[in-house]
């Protein structure tokens, strides 16, 4: 009996320590000097206002002038606050369990009230449910597709995978008339994820590369308005598509070229101003290491200029999940609660 | 008669896991591939590893199968189930972000499923080891 005892101490210890040693190697990369430095509002953290404890994260989904929706990882449901963040309710949606399934770990939900729109990523397809009626339709996507923004009441911008050589590419698709248009436009370095935002001051999309500092900015005509980049120095794609014809796979599939490292996280668009989430630690920076806080870096959609940046506390064994800002505040959710802070703008 | 099944169900279960395992990911090695570099951990070591859990996954059936290298099995699956629980659980906490499965390459389970599926597991393997017959002195 002892003997199986220290075998399975000694093999605990190994395990152990074999995971602890590549999760401390893989934060290097982000720890080291990258050439840039960001500048820092005066006043420093964001004042708490109120904070509200989930059993599970939820992911802003949407808002309007009376309500802020978000969505969880189950696709059934649909949870909604008030804008003075009173309490929290939620909706349940009438899904097919297959359905929800087959959903799980590749959807994410939009609500522009009346209407819910389930972009099912690996479905290729859209489901819109009317919050009122409890009716729902399935619209159908040209293939699986990776982003999805809403870009008027009918038409949505939707990053599709297009099965060829290109991998993936941009397409308009209008969920009523299920007019369709694709492009061949903006197809340069489409193969790494990002996020794509829609700014109704100047109807224009934009997509945040997740893997290099590359902002593309195009209007709904696919027409590119400027490519601008984020104040980091990583300006080169670290990911590579592999074509379906190297591989024999039917699988899409990808390969880090160089030390693969996340640079642009969450991001928004807010009163002509792009919000971006960055993981990378500026020189003139000296935490991150611990993670008690994240950088958001603030840019003018009409200069396309850096302006400042502010931290958003990130308590102890949370990660950041979403944020919105609205009314001069921030609301932020995380791995299992609400936090609404004071935001008192830029300092210039 | 009863007591000896359930003292072999550990094995069998275990063996039914790993052969499973083992050669869905040989069959899908590409898309096995491409996971590991997708996650923030093992994107530097994808390769090696690809080859190497099947190839331990294996082994591990191959020693389950026969009573004499049974219990050494069951220390490998230990360990082994132990490290992709721990692995989960670090991804979940220690990443800052959770691998997308974005594009077609779809798991079965969640994160959290897969956590908890993994430690019932684990726990079987201790069970393996603390209930095999220990060697009669003669």
């Amino acid at each position: 009996m002892t003997t199986r005892i220290f075998i399975v101490l000694l093999t605990t210890i190994v395990v152990l320590g074999f995971i602890f040693t590549i999760v401390r190697t893989s934060r290097q990369p982000y720890e080291k000097k990258h050439g840039f430095n960001r500048t820092f509002r005066s006043g420093n953290h964001l004042q708490l206002i109120k904070k509200i404890t989930m059993e599970y994260p939820l992911y802003l989904a949407g808002y309007n002038n009376s309500n802020i929706y978000f969505h969880s990882d189950d696709p059934h449901i649909i949870a909604y606050t008030d804008t003075a963040f009173s309490t929290i309710a939620t909706i349940s949606l009438s899904i097919d369990s297959a359905v929800g399934h087959q959903l799980a770990n590749a959807f994410s939900t939009h609500v522009r009230y009346p209407e819910a729109f389930i972009f099912a990523y690996n479905m290729a397809a859209i489901f819109v449910y009317n919050l009122q009626s409890g009716r729902h339709t399935v619209i159908h996507t040209p293939s699986n597709y990776s982003n999805a923004v809403q870009i008027s009441d009918s038409t949505f911008i939707l990053k599709y995978f297009t099965g060829n050589s290109t991998d993936q590419s941009f397409c308009k698709l209008n969920v009523y008339t299920k007019q369709l248009t694709k492009t061949e436009l903006l197809t340069e370095d489409l193969s790494s994820s990002g996020i794509l935002l829609y700014n109704d001051r100047n109807a224009s999309c934009y997509f945040i590369h997740h893997y290099n500092n590359r902002i593309a900015v195009f209007d709904t005509a696919f027409h590119a308005i400027s490519s601008n980049h984020t104040i980091d120095t990583f300006t080169q794609s670290q990911i590579q598509y592999l074509s379906m014809i190297k591989t024999g796979s039917s699988d899409i599939l990808y390969k880090p070229n160089g030390t693969r490292m996340l640079i642009n996280y969450l991001s928004q668009l807010h009163g002509g101003r792009l919000y971006i989430n960055s993981l990378i630690k500026a020189d003139n920076e000296t935490l991150l290491t611990d993670q008690s806080e994240t950088v958001i870096d603030i840019y003018s959609t009409n200069t396309d200029n850096y302006l400042e940046s502010f931290y958003i506390p990130v308590p102890h064994n949370q990660h950041l999940k979403s944020f919105r800002i609205f009314d001069s505040k921030i609301l932020a959710t995380y791995t299992n609660h609400l936090a609404l802070y004071k935001f008192p703008g830029l300092s210039k | 008669m009863l007591k000896k099944s359930l003292l072999e169900l550990p094995a069998v279960l275990l063996t039914i896991l790993f052969t499973y395992a083992s050669i869905s990911k040989l069959l899908q090695y590409n898309t096995f591939r491409s996971q590991l570099d997708q996650s923030p951990f093992t994107t530097g070591y994808s390769g090696i590893i690809a080859w190497s859990i099947p190839a331990t996954e294996l082994i591990t059936t191959a020693l389950l199968i026969f009573p004499a290298t049974r219990l050494k099995g069951f220390y490998l699956s230990y360990g082994l189930m132990l490290l992709f629980t721990v692995y989960i659980y670090a991804i979940l906490h220690y990443s800052y972000f959770i691998p997308c499965s974005c594009g077609g390459i779809l798991s079965r389970m969640n994160w959290e499923q897969h956590l908890v599926f993994n430690i019932t597991f684990t726990l079987l393997a201790l069970t393996g080891i603390f209930t095999f017959p220990f060697k009669s002195k003669v």
